[in-house]
């Protein structure tokens, strides 16, 4: 493949073009023969109709007028302008021509039925082929009334001339536009192709070209875009999570192992005990750590969705608040539950977790004597879970930051947490097809879980 | 009676730590390496535990499991497992197993489980009182008397007192006290459960001479009128 449009299709397309044509073609021929033969039966029968009428008025003539006004009659007719196609004969009982402008067919029935026929010219003497009827007369002279088809064949072969000529054009026309369209269509695949080999080849900001954004290809083009813009912000989010996990684990490890040194050289019983302990602990963080992140990996990519269950809201928020009642007492804060009844289907654990994450935070970081509010309603088709707090908030600026994995805020102190709790929440928001926002409560903060309600 | 033990673990260290967890205990321990060997044991030989890892060579714990179960074998299985998720707890207990330990564990941990299993197995009437020593609780009227005298618990106190009078006389640890009342499975790394317990024990032991709620440092707590 060459970065330039090709001029012809491949194989397939090309077989399959073929294969189109050659069925226009064929559906064009098809109802051509069907109109024919169509415009034939009705014009035949019309024919018949009228030589019908015209034998009959000779035969009334023969018989009431005698057989010399028959013969006047005759090549009267004959002899009128601009009637090539008739053919009239009259014969007597021994077969002598009597009148008419050709010769008596041979072997000829005089039965009145309408009959294909094929005679000579008396004049030129050339072969005439058409259709007529013969009827015999009281003496057994016999007389013969026909049209020519000669004419009907030269108009027949005049249109399937047109036709041809017709699919010719149309051959030729759709050859054209098919290697236009094939331009048109090659052209933009291989840009998309283009663009694709060059992300792979780790270009990732690379973007496929957008025309005016009205044709399909525009549009697809436009959706492969967003997806890539996806793709490189998960990556790069993906990135960030991974380095802040080496720092994470490297620095409880690096703890522990100094702690394990001090154990193993001192002499001292009561050194190595605490020295243990403190492992221990720093284990415990790594651990929850690496829990946190594998939850919120397994939440943004949507494991778990099969395993929902219905989950009622209401008894799981008061669950949770009586859970961390004694917490936020013991800060001297009133946490206080104000819930509708509502359920999803869903995750209960997770949302368990999620919740418990928030009201922790509020429990942190709002001073003493706050009141914090779990609150859940129902509105125009969403469920909304709120925790709110009335101590300072988060500045708009550090919402964003909040959110993300690793995510530290100038109100955390070194010590604090890993910054998971609310990219938890994030994530299982996410898994619910909702989303967490965070809002000020002016002054405190308001966590919003807002779920699309089942 | 010494209870006899069956652990399936593939990893050597983790596998003596058990073990010798439980012999210490004054258990009679088998230990197995293998998946297969494993299952052949449990089938061929009467124990009162089994502990099971999840990933074995030779044949996969869960599938261990439900072959144990087909023979009808319902020894009380604990499965240890480093797959956290909850989907794949759900699995593991709906697979026939008794409890679901994820690594890294404890020791003390393990054991309290372990303990708890084994009660539940015992065959258990239809209880309509709980008791322990002088404390009693009717669970039809939600009532608490301790010494004839009604005690005020809240409905969270009520469901912690429930549990560890259901598991009276053995350690429970701060992540089964989590899991089994309040259903939540991460340790919030809060002294949350602490703080609960010590209003329980305020509200049972103040003005009686005897305590009742004991804390096993650095474990968790054990319901028992023996210290």
């Amino acid at each position: 493949m060459t970065r330039s449009g090709r001029l012809f299709l491949s194989g397939r397309a090309l077989l399959l073009a073929t294969f189109g044509l050659v069925f226009v073609a064929v559906i064009s021929i098809a109802a051509f023969l069907f109109v024919d033969a169509r415009v034939e039966t009705i014009l035949t029968a019309r024919r018949a109709a009228i030589v019908d009428s015209e034998i009959l008025w000779l035969k009334l003539i023969d018989r009431e007028e005698g057989r010399q006004a028959l013969i006047r009659a005759i090549e009267r007719r004959v002899a009128l302008p601009n009637d090539d196609l008739a053919i009239h004969a009259l014969i007597d009982a021994q077969g002598r021509y009597l009148a008419g402008d050709v010769d008596w067919p041979n072997g000829l029935v005089p039965d009145g039925a309408w009959r294909p026929i094929e005679t000579y010219a008396r004049k030129q003497g050339q072969k005439i082929e058409g259709f007529g009827r013969a009827l015999a007369l009281y003496d057994g002279a016999k007389v013969l009334v026909g049209r020519d088809s000669t004419a009907q064949r030269d108009v027949q072969s005049a249109l399937v001339e047109a036709l041809l000529i017709a699919l010719v054009v149309l051959f030729v026309v759709a050859l054209a536009l098919g290697v236009f369209l094939n331009q048109l269509v090659l052209t933009r695949i291989d840009a998309i192709a283009a663009t694709a080999r060059r992300i792979i080849a780790g270009n990732m900001h690379e973007r496929i070209p957008v025309r005016d954004g009205t044709s399909e290809f525009d549009r697809l083009s436009g959706v492969l875009n967003t997806m890539l813009d996806a793709n490189e912000t998960h990556i790069e989010q993906m990135r960030m999570v991974t380095d802040a996990i080496a720092h994470d684990l490297r620095l409880p490890l690096q703890r522990v192992k100094a702690d394990l040194d001090r154990a193993s050289q001192t002499q001292d019983d009561a050194v190595r005990q605490q020295a243990f302990a403190r492992a221990n602990g720093e284990m415990d963080d790594a651990l929850a750590t690496f829990n946190a992140l594998l939850d919120i990996t397994r939440a943004e990519v949507g494991i778990g969705r099969e395993d929902f269950e219905e989950v009622d809201l209401a008894a799981l928020a008061r669950d949770v608040v009586e859970l961390f009642e004694p917490v936020a007492e013991d800060k001297g804060q009133s946490l206080r539950a104000e819930v509708t009844p509502a359920s999803i289907r869903g995750q209960s654990t997770l949302l368990r977790q999620a919740l418990g994450n928030l009201i922790q935070n509020a429990i942190k970081y709002a001073p003493e004597g706050t009141s914090i509010c779990v609150r859940l309603e129902r509105a125009n088709n969403r469920t909304r879970l709120t925790v709110e707090d009335s101590g300072p908030g988060i500045p708009e600026g550090e919402r964003e930051t909040a959110l993300r994995p690793f995510g530290r805020l100038a109100r955390d102190s070194a010590t604090d947490g890993k910054g998971l709790g609310l990219a938890l929440v994030a994530a299982c928001a996410k898994l619910h097809k909702g989303k967490l926002t965070l809002e000020t409560a002016a002054p405190g903060l308001r966590a919003v879980i807002d779920l699309p309600a089942s | 009676m010494t209870r006899r033990l069956l652990v399936v673990e593939d990893d050597a260290s983790t596998r003596d730590y058990v073990a010798n967890g439980f012999e210490q205990l004054g258990w009679t321990v088998e230990r197995q390496g293998d998946g297969r060997d494993g299952l052949h044991m449990a089938r061929t030989s009467a124990f009162d535990l089994i502990i099971l890892d999840r990933n074995l060579p030779g044949m996969d714990g869960l599938a261990i499991l439900k072959e144990i179960r087909t023979a009808a074998v319902d020894t009380p299985v604990i499965i240890l497992s480093a797959i956290a998720h909850v989907d794949e707890r759900v699995k593991g207990l709906r697979a026939g197993g008794d409890d679901y330990v994820t690594k890294p564990f404890h020791f003390s941990e393990l054991h309290a489980r372990a303990d708890a299993v084994l009660k539940r197995k015992a065959p258990a009437a239809a209880q309509t009182t709980l008791a322990c020593a002088d404390l009693q609780m009717e669970l039809a009227s939600r009532r608490v008397t301790r010494a004839g005298r009604a005690i005020a618990l809240l409905p969270r106190e009520f469901k912690l007192l429930e549990y560890f009078l259901r598991h009276k006389e053995q350690v429970v640890t701060r992540t089964m006290l989590l899991e089994g009342v309040w259903d939540y499975r991460n340790d919030p790394h809060t002294n949350i459960i602490d703080t609960h317990v010590s209003r329980l024990r305020k509200k049972l032991e103040e003005g009686f001479p005897a305590p009742l709620l004991h804390t096993i440092r650095g474990v968790g707590y054990r319901l028992s009128e023996n210290p």
